[in-house]
């Protein structure tokens, strides 16, 4: 994998360490590396729970200054590691802006971008992030990271089923919610 | 239900394309980003290496003219901070400034004790200052920094540029802003930090953390929180504030108007519901009362507020627990700590930051109660009773509910209770927490199921003790700590310890040696019990190390002797009756000691109940019988005429027998409402035949539940509404007069009994407000809030909000 390709894989080949050692080897430090080449994944991650590119950004502040305090090496997988602190990041950050209630227009100005309803885009994500956290969690890694069940599972150190349970649930209710809202706008 | 799943899948695909469509860029920008915000992490960068050579080439070469540029700007910026609104006095280096002044950078300006300020930064960020506040402005390359030497200030911090942060710092803590509201507090326990729009960062000596809009951290666990719309109260844009954080300010007395609509005596439950509350209308800062000049500095950027149309509706559960907590600023100090708690505890079901909130508050409430000074102190022992009760209570909520080890033990550093309770919460925490990780937790209701049905039968599944499992907080250390700071020995957590955990090769037993060491010197009358459980474990689980175990109780046994031959005195009377109850346990707790001892060593023990012989007397189990209620209740459904019949059959000749004949009839109404409603109906008809006003006010809990019957399950919400009218009016009636007495009380001791009768949330006339607001929330809500009753103001809103709540179960 080239440095500064979108990073949406959850596999490596050789020549993503190769970079990486080179890099190494000219006296990079590793977060750096880290950064370069998982900050494209993380920021999308975020995006997409977020739909505004200021607040991907600030989650992917957030994310890499806790790897930091942590320590890059500790991480058996940074990718898994990135994808799940940004969903989680992003999703507290959603959740801390609905408590105030003052923030759905500029909820629909972040989501403006892009096709589709914005409002219904909108809609989608206040209803994920008020989810509960695993299921809301769960339900992103699947339909926007879009892992398979058993990745999910392997993540969460889940069974494969209870990760059907939950997407299943989550899935009902969002459309619920969806319903609710589609109601009130017409 | 397809349109819908094709609605979902839309917004996801949609999601999905336009975070495809979107192509993040700069990478370098993001990571001379972080570099900043990292800079203490990481001391030397590439990238950082490379900024400060890019910029220092871009330095040269235009030396002369960014020289000329920057001095110019330098010379320019301190006259750029300039007092624009000033009520009072601000005193400057050299005397009061006046309104358009420069506000000089690096020298202390402070208001008087009456004044407030506002001061515009040349970036156009505001400052305004409370009364006896004292600041220091300073500038810097990355920003210009706050220094808060004292009081409290509020920002409204411009838009920074690149690389730039405007700083508020105190004593403790640094806060870090680009574009936002907020507010700090420096008191002499630490600084607190509200925020109102936008981010922050706030770095203390222990940690960093980002706080969001309607967030608040203190850099003192032992600091009292705030609602962020109380924190900002003082500020003269207070309701423009509050719009933004859509809180609700505690409403002010009623005027005449409405207390001439106060529902005591009508049947309110017929009345129209009155017009909602008057929202606040958002007003924009008065930042404008500076000169024209003045004026057309820069502005500060205004919040965007969503219009109120477009937001969504409150959470009326919220809304609810919101004026409830209000409201409990209006009860008597002594009872807030148990309100708070109750509180807390509604919130919990559904908002469980809330509730941890909450709770925190109960416990400083309970610190905040005085303390005895003396035997005859009998407020003070009262006061000591509550702080005891709610500090448990809390740590239990903390860790059960919460699982918030890290606060529980910060607060139970901060108790002023006997500590050994409040850390075997704690070491029951740090337990279950290492029995979860290592997947051994025990299923929810089969744990239920043990309690409810252990030793008559019922056999719960034995989970698997795993192998090598520790907590990861050490117990020894916890209980070292403990003893250390009051001399209280966490007895039941050590006992919990010993019993819980993979005993791997005697390490438990410095634990077990500690608790024998602190055994051995226990005088405290519910130690000594707890002391006396934990050495027959001791023996159980280390026969080894008897001899130690048999020191301990014989100095224990002792201790014991002297508390039954000379116990305490003074005190209220009720507090010598707990106490004779307390010495009669360890009585109890004397003679299983002396017979462990026999078990032991036959020859000592024989001696030992020869010397405590008064001990030696056995002391019977008491039975625990199991009520009947639910096969009654049975039983009246399966045969609901013969119910009826009997019922009816009841004399009714004297006011007692009327009484006890509604009691039966609404009671079999309550049981068979719901699976045979014509029966029901019936019993029901009769029964309010017998109704009267005495009949309601000793009963009004049974009224109200009759009431929600009749309303919701035989389908007469005229009758309903009526029936609950006149069980309000009741309610109502009850607390007054409970209030009235508790306020006439002459003195701590005669109101403590009479506090008793406020019973929490458990007292029939709070009750009905609970069955009300299932049957109609919004005139319940607004009963409650136009109650006379301060006291039981906050209760009735709490049980409303739980109605509310119970029509949605929490476990769904």
């Amino acid at each position: 994998m080239q440095s500064g390709q979108p990073d949406a894989t959850s596999s490596r080949d050789v020549g993503d360490w190769g970079v990486r050692a080179s890099r190494v080897a000219a006296g990079e430090p590793a977060w750096e590396q880290i950064f370069r080449e998982h900050h494209k994944m993380t920021l999308r991650a975020a995006y997409r729970i977020t739909g505004s590119a200021a607040d991907a950004e600030d989650v992917l502040q957030t994310v890499f200054l806790r790897l930091l305090r942590r320590g890059p090496a500790t991480l058996v997988n940074e990718e898994a590691y990135l994808r799940r602190a940004a969903v989680n990041g992003a999703l507290d950050l959603v959740r801390a802006r609905a408590s105030v209630n003052a923030v759905n227009g500029a909820d629909v100005a972040a989501n403006q971008a892009g096709p589709g309803d914005p409002r219904l885009r909108a809609a989608l994500r206040a209803a994920v992030a008020r989810l509960p956290r695993q299921m809301g969690e769960i339900f992103v890694m699947r339909h926007f990271e879009e892992l398979s069940n058993r990745e999910i599972a392997h993540l969460l150190g889940a069974s494969q089923v209870r990760v059907a349970v939950v997407l299943h649930r989550a899935r009902r209710r969002l459309q619920r919610e969806l319903a609710t809202f589609w109601r009130s706008r017409t | 239900m397809n349109a819908e799943r094709a609605r979902l899948d839309k917004a996801i695909d949609d999601i999905n394309s336009s975070a495809a469509a979107w192509e993040p860029h700069d990478c370098e920008r993001m990571l001379a980003r972080l570099c900043s915000e990292a800079t203490l992490t990481i001391v030397s960068s590439p990238v950082r290496e490379a900024i400060r050579k890019k910029r220092a080439r871009w330095a040269l070469a235009v030396a002369g003219v960014a020289a000329a540029m920057a001095l110019a700007v330098w010379i320019a910026l301190p006259g750029a901070a300039m007092v624009v609104s000033s009520d009072g006095v601000l005193q400057g280096p050299n005397g009061p400034l006046a309104i358009g002044a420069a506000a000089p950078g690096g020298l202390l300006l402070q208001t008087g004790a009456n004044a407030d300020a506002m001061i515009r930064l040349g970036d156009g960020s505001v400052i305004e200052l409370a009364a006896r506040s004292a600041i220091k402005l300073t500038r810097g390359w990355s920003g210009q920094t706050i220094a808060l030497e004292g009081g409290r200030v509020l920002v409204e911090a411009a838009k920074q540029g690149y690389l730039r942060h405007l700083y508020v710092a105190t004593a403790d803590c640094q806060v870090a802003v680009k574009g936002t509201i907020f507010e700090v507090d420096r008191m002499p326990a630490g600084s607190r930090v509200s925020v109102v729009q936008g981010l922050v960062r706030v770095t203390t000596s222990r940690r960093r953390r980002w706080l969001a809009a309607g967030d608040q951290a203190t850099s003192n666990i032992a600091m009292k929180k705030l609602p962020v719309g109380a924190d900002v109260a003082w500020s003269k844009n207070a309701p423009f504030y509050w719009a933004i954080l859509n809180y609700m300010p505690p409403s002010p007395a009623p005027s005449p108007t409405v207390s001439a609509l106060a529902p005591s005596k009508a049947p309110l439950l017929a009345e129209p519901p009155s017009p909602a509350p008057a929202e606040v209308t958002p007003t924009p800062p008065q930042h404008s009362v500076a000169p024209p000049s003045v004026a057309q500095a820069p502005q500060a950027p205004k919040p965007k507020v969503a219009p109120q149309k477009t937001a969504p509706p409150p959470d009326p559960t919220l809304v609810l627990f919101q004026q409830a907590a209000n409201g409990i600023r209006d009860v008597p100090d002594e009872l807030e700590p148990g309100d708070l708690l109750d509180l807390a505890t509604a919130e919990d079901i559904r908002h469980p930051d809330l509730g941890r909130d909450t709770v925190v508050r109960a416990f400083h409430a309970a610190l905040d109660l005085s303390s005895p000074q003396s035997d005859d102190d009998a407020l003070g022992q009262w006061h000591a009773v509550i702080k005891a009760n709610v500090e448990l209570e809390a740590m239990t909520l903390l860790t059960d509910r919460s699982q918030d080890f890290e606060t529980a033990h910060q607060l139970a550093r901060n108790a002023d209770t006997r500590r050994g309770r409040l850390y075997d919460e704690l070491i029951a925490s740090a337990w279950g927490e290492a029995r979860a990780q290592a997947g051994a937790r025990q299923p929810l209701e089969q744990a239920l199921l043990s309690r409810m049905f252990g030793g008559i039968g019922y056999t719960p599944k034995q989970i698997q003790q795993p192998k090598g499992i520790q907590p990861k907080y050490d117990v020894l250390t916890l209980a070292n700590e403990c003893y250390q700071a009051d001399g209280s020995f966490p007895y039941l957590g050590v006992s919990f310890d010993l019993g819980s955990f993979d005993r791997n090769g005697g390490a438990q037993r410095p634990l077990l040696l500690a608790a024998y060491h602190a055994a051995a010197g226990e005088t405290d009358l519910v130690g000594m019990i707890q002391a006396s459980n934990t050495l027959h474990m001791g023996h159980r689980v280390y026969p080894n190390l008897d001899a130690q175990m048999e020191s301990a109780a014989v100095s224990l046994l002792q201790h014991i002797q002297q508390a039954v031959q000379s116990p305490p005195t003074g005190g209220i009377p009720a507090h010598q009756q707990y106490v004779r109850g307390i010495i009669h346990e360890d009585a109890i707790a004397a003679n299983g000691l002396l017979t462990l001892l026999q078990q032991v060593d036959p020859a000592r023990g024989a001696e030992l109940s020869a010397e405590y012989s008064e001990f030696s007397a056995d002391v019977p189990p008491k039975p625990y019988p199991i009520s009947a209620l639910t096969a009654r209740q049975r039983q009246a459904n399966a045969d609901p005429a013969a119910a009826l019949t009997t019922a009816n059959a009841m004399p009714n000749i004297s006011d007692q027998q009327k009484m006890a004949k509604f009691l039966a009839l609404a009671h079999l109404a309550i049981v068979l409402a719901k699976r045979n409603p014509g029966p029901a109906s019936q019993a029901a008809s009769s029964a309010l035949n017998l109704l009267t006003d005495d009949i309601t006010s000793a009963h009004v809990d049974v009224v109200g539940l009759l009431a929600l019957r009749i309303g919701t399950d035989l389908g007469e919400p005229d009758q309903a509404e009526a029936l609950m009218g006149k069980a309000l009016d009741a309610a109502e009636a009850l607390a007054d007069a409970k209030e009235q007495a508790y306020d006439n009380a002459s003195d701590p001791v005669a109101q403590r009994t009479l506090s008793d009768d406020f019973n929490g949330v458990g007292a029939p006339e709070v009750e009905v407000f609970a069955y009300a607001g299932l049957l109609d929330p919004v005139l319940a809500t607004q009963r409650a809030e136009q109650t006379s009753a301060t006291y039981f103001k906050p209760l009735f809103l709490m049980r409303v909000a739980v109605g509310e709540e119970m029509k949605q179960p929490w476990w769904q």
